[in-house]
């Protein structure tokens, strides 16, 4: 029997975004869509196929922001403000469409349903979504890795091996804070790697990391079994690469599954339909419109303009996601067979990762999709689904390979997060890594409390300003602006610490409104900065 | 704030001190000759108010600003007046440098009153003296503080970036970056392997032939041709999602 494994990684990711001192802020919108669209339905959809004793194995990697993000009180807070009034809105929308049509009313008393599940769970769990996916993860369904910390773009880090140290260090630290345990593995931001990382992830006890494919097939050497097969680093790290054909079946834009007419379409939402005195209560207090998560259309067909889409029916898009979970079943059963034939039968590893957020906020239907891939898939003679470490574990040999310079990202290189929109952040945050490692060294052995409360936070500026997040919007030109200024924030923060502490002015109101409104990593050591390391 | 934790701040018998702190933090805007129960009662007479800010200004104190969080268009210096250089691959054909300089650095320069370049030069695979690269490009700059694109010929191959000037024929590098290596875009096939035996840890070479391993995977990286500082190649990247 030729058999291969499946591995399927999701990657959850979004800035770090809390602004406590506003009673709402548009930017936070984004991770309560993705809680409500994405996270809350993978976790019921797993908690689902784990009730059903489906096999089924997932690797997620939740980074170290968005598990901050999750814990964080006042967002907590926030989200369930915000789960109210999209209840209520749901609530009016079934008042509302009575009049209008039998489809959207269905629809409106879908969501209404949706939402309250949705509200139960969070409310279950009492906030506590990393320790929901923790719980997956103690039952051996989930690998969850993590991230450097604030998904900093490490190959522009490379001329400060201490920032790459620091990324990657509070990456784990803030696992462990969350998770009760330290990560096996980490999914370096936006798969960014340069040949020497793999000594830092050694040196922090992480045992795996991702590349996509070009990683490897450019790697030294050109791998004997491709993208089919984890190889070794010279530092002893295990490596997965994408594989292309799982990506081109979800994501391509002619023959992806999430294009299918009856799925539902993504850009048309009462937030944007509805008169304005109706829908204000609902979208951004500014009067900006914005998504709600009640859409009450279909794709319809490729060519069809946004205003004569038609009506959406959940039954049929359920019907949609069963077609393409067998199809995609079957594509990687044929995929296995036929690399197994190549590899004259050793057992080839299929490694598919997406951004997380694909499935349920991009492509509604997505959760329901993957679950039903697992069913599909359970018990299957040919396509094992397993995790990074289950499928070490089967290993016998591994060859050695120094994977090639690489990201995820448009054309695989460095360009998104590198060029002539964005290139004039790294003038900024290559100042703020040189001043923080001198003062970090400086001040290594100091005892001064408030000094190091301002070290400490000089620290979390710096690694905020690093988010990859900021170089990517302004280059897909979407909310620059937003991402401009916390750039700018951030390193102007950094800035007027350093001058404090050099100079002994530490602002002590000043500081204490940045612990709490810059407040990640509540027990980083500036310390991790003043480490002699590459 | 919520009307209880305004009455339970009130409870714990704070300072005069502590009391104007907190109604500070609170924009209760108080006079210099109010004592300690006048603040608790205009204290107590907002929180009988719903107040509409955030649960976490319990346990900190916003600043001056009642909105410190919101992200602002500051500006941030051009110069940090440090000689530094740096050069980074944008993608196999392209690299990147960024250079500053001192205030003496400048001064140096002016003196000197010669024209300034920037300098990529070619070192794959040689110890390099400052006089023998395998090839070279170079541009004059403008300014004491800037950046540049350049067009390289190689991947997989060292680049290191230079300033310096013309003493005659001779070029005078002052500033060096460190070595930078352009990403390959193609398979490197070779015919030894090595293994490592997972259970017993160790390793093994293994010769194969290299006709075997090669495949026709390939996948389009950026040609020569595109400037990644141009809007076109930002255009032509900027509909891409990770993860597609």
């Amino acid at each position: 029997m030729r058999k291969g494994k499946f591995v399927l990684m999701l990657h959850a990711h979004l800035p770090f975004i809390n602004h406590p001192d506003f009673p709402s802020f548009m930017e936070e919108r984004w991770l309560f869509e993705a809680m409500t669209e994405t996270y809350i339905p993978l976790v019921q959809a797993f908690n689902r196929l784990k009730n059903d004793g489906v096999h089924f194995r997932v690797s997620m990697s939740i980074t170290p922001p968005l598990m901050e993000m999750f814990a964080n009180a006042d967002l907590q807070k926030k989200y369930l403000k915000y789960l109210d009034l999209s209840i209520e809105l749901a609530e009016k929308e079934i008042e509302r469409t009575i009049s209008e049509n039998p489809a959207s009313n269905r629809l409106a008393k879908h969501y209404l349903k949706e939402l309250e599940e949705t509200k139960s769970v969070y409310i279950r769990c009492n906030g506590d979504l990393s320790g929901e996916f923790a719980q997956l993860q103690d039952s051996g369904n989930l690998e969850i890795v993590t991230c450097n910390a604030t998904h900093g773009f490490l190959p522009l880090m490379t001329q400060y091996p201490e920032a790459v140290n620091a990324q990657i260090g509070v990456g784990v630290d803030t696992y462990k804070r969350h998770m009760g345990k330290a990560p096996r593995g980490i999914w370096l931001a936006e798969c960014g790697y340069v040949p020497g990382i793999d000594s830092y992830l050694r040196e922090w006890g992480l045992s795996f990391f991702f590349v996509d494919s070009h990683g490897l097939w450019y790697g030294d050497p050109a791998p004997r079994y491709g993208v089919y097969r984890p190889v070794m680093t010279p530092e002893g790290v295990f490596v997965f690469a994408r594989d292309p054909e799982s990506s081109q079946q979800v994501w391509s834009a002619e023959v992806g599954y999430p294009g299918d007419s009856r799925y539902r379409e993504f850009y048309r939402d009462v937030g944007f339909d509805r008169e304005e005195d109706y829908i204000r209560p609902y979208i951004d207090p500014s009067g900006e419109r914005c998504n709600t998560g009640i859409k009450y259309y279909r794709i319809t067909g490729k060519n069809v303009s946004l205003n004569e889409k038609s009506y959406y029916d959940f039954e049929e898009a359920k019907k949609a996601t069963r077609e393409h979970a067998k199809d995609f079943a079957a594509r990687k059963r044929e995929q296995i067979k036929r690399l197994s034939e190549q590899f004259n039968g050793v057992s080839p590893v299929v490694v598919a990762p997406f951004d997380a957020e694909l499935f349920g906020h991009w492509w509604y239907e997505g959760p329901i999709f993957i679950e039903e891939l697992f069913r599909e898939l359970n018990g299957d003679d040919t396509v094992v689904c397993a995790t990074p470490p289950e499928v070490i574990d089967s290993m016998g040999e591994v060859q050695c390979v120094t994977p090639n310079i690489s990201t995820w990202g448009a054309n695989g290189y460095n360009e998104v997060w590198l060029n002539g929109r964005n290139d004039w952040i790294y003038r900024h945050l290559d100042e703020g890594v040189r001043r923080m490692i001198e003062l970090a060294r400086k001040y290594e052995k100091t005892e001064d409390r408030l000094k190091i409360r301002a070290l400490n936070q000089m620290a979390r500026e710096l690694l905020l300003a690093q988010s990859s997040d900021w170089a990517f919007i302004i280059t897909t030109n979407t909310t620059v602006e937003y991402a401009v200024n916390r750039t700018k924030t951030h390193i102007n923060r950094l800035l007027t610490l350093y001058g404090e502490i050099e100079t002994g002015t530490i602002d002590v109101e000043r500081l204490k409104t940045l612990e709490w409104i810059d407040g990640i990593f509540s027990s980083i050591d500036f310390r991790v900065y003043s480490r002699q390391v590459g | 704030m919520k009307k209880e934790d305004i009455g339970s701040f009130l409870k714990t018998d704070p300072s005069i001190q502590e009391m104007r702190r907190y109604a500070k933090m609170l924009g209760v805007h108080l006079k210099r000759t109010m004592g300690k129960k006048d603040i608790a009662r205009a204290l107590a007479k907002l929180s009988d108010k719903d107040v509409p800010v955030s649960s976490q200004t319990v346990v900190a104190t916003p600043s001056e600003s009642k909105r410190p969080s919101k992200p602002v268009n500051v500006d941030l210096p051009r110069t940090y007046f440090t000689d530094s250089i740096t050069l980074h691959p944008v993608n196999p054909y392209w690299v990147y440098i960024k250079w500053d300089f001192s205030k003496e650095t400048r001064e140096r320069l002016d003196e000197l009153g010669n024209d300034i370049f920037v300098r990529v030069s070619d070192i794959t695979n040689i110890i390099y003296d400052g006089k023998n690269a395998n090839r070279y490009k170079e541009a004059k700059i403008l300014s004491e503080e800037g950046n540049w694109y350049f067009q390289v010929d190689f991947p997989d191959a060292d680049y290191i970036a230079e300033i310096g000037y013309y003493a005659g024929e001779l070029f005078v590098g002052f500033m060096k970056s460190k070595i930078a290596r352009t990403p390959r875009n193609t398979p490197q096939f070779t015919d030894q392997e090595t293994w490592v035996d997972l259970s017993k840890g160790s390793k093994k070479e293994v010769r194969v032939s290299v006709e075997a391993a090669e495949t026709s995977l390939s996948i389009r990286s950026s040609g020569p041709s595109d400037n990644p500082s141009s809007e076109e190649f930002i255009k032509s990247i900027s509909k891409s999602r990770s993860g597609r």
